[in-house]
């Protein structure tokens, strides 16, 4: 059977092309950069890495900013926080309610070590409330951190608005763009962002790859310790392979890629008004070009989604098993929705490999299941 | 031996027009709702059938506690637990067992209200 994938927020396959790029680097040219001063291959090595710097630095105008490679976003958005926060010993963070969980894990974590966290709300779909952001910044703020693309419901922060408040407060900025790179232009040379994390295997390219880039103003205690790499900020040998993948995927992504990944959302979005008692938890407007949150009244997500999984269809829910914690998700709870709402969503995040007759497909099996699950609720009476 | 996936993906149920007992769980965080409905006859569950907006693990204990206890002793019935779920549901993820209790509290509480009815 083949499946149909609608889980490209969580990962995308890795382009064939980016395949390609990475390999000689697994094959030929495997010397590591450090060996830079000792042999030719190192040199290779070194300028692989610094190539990919200067693309990803160029892409994102980042003029007096340095590009730290990392394993994973997970790891980028620990070493802005918890690295600013170690360098700067105490005060507050504030981050947004509906942050991923690296970010809102990691300052639990720097609860506990001293440091006071203030969650910024938001509203229904998800947009920070920029009056409560400004209420919540005062002299001890050491750091702000809020996401550009929400990863359950596809919400576009006003990275604009928020960097000015932060200017004006005089405090750091970090926005986690881990979703939302390379779909949308971030041009740093005009937003107030101090450091910004963007991943790699959302958008073609391979796990273990991402980069922080943090401006050169900033100072950071190093998470790893070790050897010299990533300007002393980031030790142990890097993923050159990866860090060749993610730049390739930079490259190619292009703007008909983008355009097909909306015409395909656009469609989803048309076609699922077919089932009635439905709720979009994604907002119309400054919306993720792939991602679609839906509730479907009066029915379990995670029996929708394991119902869909048997027939193929790959997503997933807001619901109990979510998180393997049996509690709903926690952007949907922080935007209000109710348990009823948050248990019974569905995320649909469309990617390049998608096509038209997937979600045809995937549109009959949502009618026969809802309607099935929806005849055996005690909540639901048929029109 | 019967699966949790046969249950969940092909939960049975009957017709139970009349029930002579009911029994309801709701768990308001998870959003999760039970309604068993049961025939009694000396002694006898003569018919079992339930409504249910729940997790997979709870939807497949209800099917399987309608089809096994149908024409059983009422006190067979009552005198199951947890472990009995384990042993003779397959495949139900350890960590959820907790979600089968709540289809069988609501199955105990329908049976009791109907020997309480007679």
């Amino acid at each position: 059977m083949s499946r149909i994938y609608f889980d490209n927020a969580a990962t995308t396959r890795v382009d064939d092309e980016v395949i390609n790029a990475m390999i000689p680097f697994f094959t030929q040219n495997y010397a590591i950069a450090s060996s830079i001063f000792s042999h030719d291959d190192g040199i290779i090595a070194q300028e692989a890495i610094e190539g990919a710097r200067e693309l990803i630095l160029n892409k994102l105008s980042a003029k007096d900013y340095k590009c730290i490679f990392t394993s994973g976003p997970t790891e980028s958005n620990n070493l802005a926080i918890k690295g600013l926060s170690f360098a700067k010993h105490s005060g507050n963070i504030v981050v947004s309610k509906i942050e991923d969980l690296s970010i809102i894990n990691t300052v639990k974590f720097l609860q506990k070590k001293g440091f006071e966290i203030r969650y910024v709300d938001v509203d229904s779909k998800g947009f920070v409330n920029l009056d409560h952001l400004k209420q919540l910044i005062d002299d001890n703020t050491i750091l702000v951190s809020i996401q550009h693309a929400n990863q359950e419901i596809g919400t576009i922060q006003d990275l604009s608005a928020i960097g000015e408040i932060c200017k004006q407060k005089n405090c750091a900025y970090h926005c986690d763009a881990t979703f939302s790179f390379p779909f949308f232009d971030i041009d740093l040379s005009t937003l107030n962002i101090d450091m910004l994390t963007i991943g790699s295997d959302t958008y073609y390219g391979p796990k273990g790859a991402s980069a922080l880039i943090v401006k050169n103003s900033i100072e950071l205690e190093p998470l790893i310790t070790g050897g010299y790499q990533e300007y002393n900020l980031r030790a142990g040998t890097q993923n050159i392979p990866a860090i060749i993948g993610m730049k390739k995927a930079i490259e190619i992504f292009d703007k008909k890629t983008l355009e097909y990944i909306k015409s395909l959302k656009d469609y989803f979005l048309e076609k699922i008004n077919q089932i009635q008692h439905i709720r979009i938890n994604s907002p119309q407007d400054a919306s993720h070009p792939s991602i679609v949150n839906v509730t479907f009244l009066y029915i379990e997500g995670e029996s929708l989604t394991l119902r869909l999984n048997l027939k193929g269809v790959s997503v997933i829910t807001g619901s109990a098993c979510f998180s393997k914690s049996l509690e709903a998700s926690h952007v949907l709870l922080s935007c209000g929705l109710t348990h009823e709402l948050a248990h019974g969503s569905i995320r649909f995040s469309f990617g390049k490999y998608n096509t038209f007759e997937e979600i045809d497909k995937t549109i009959e099996y949502l009618k026969e299941d809802v309607a099935f699950l929806r005849r055996l609720s005690p909540l639901y009476k048929e029109d | 031996m019967e699966t949790f996936e046969s249950h969940f993906f092909n939960p049975i149920r009957d017709t139970v027009i009349q029930p002579s007992g009911v029994g309801v769980r709701e768990n308001k965080e998870f959003n999760a709702k039970i309604i068993f409905y049961v025939n009694i006859k000396d002694s006898i569950i003569t018919a079992v059938d339930y409504k249910i907006k729940a997790c997979p693990v709870a939807i497949a204990v209800a099917s399987f506690l309608a089809k096994t206890f149908k024409n059983k002793p009422v006190d067979e019935a009552l005198g199951i637990d947890l472990n009995f779920l384990d042993t003779h549901l397959l495949n139900i993820p350890k960590q959820r067992i907790e979600c089968g209790n709540f289809a069988l509290e609501a199955f105990k509480e329908a049976i009791i209200n109907a020997k309480e009815a007679q």
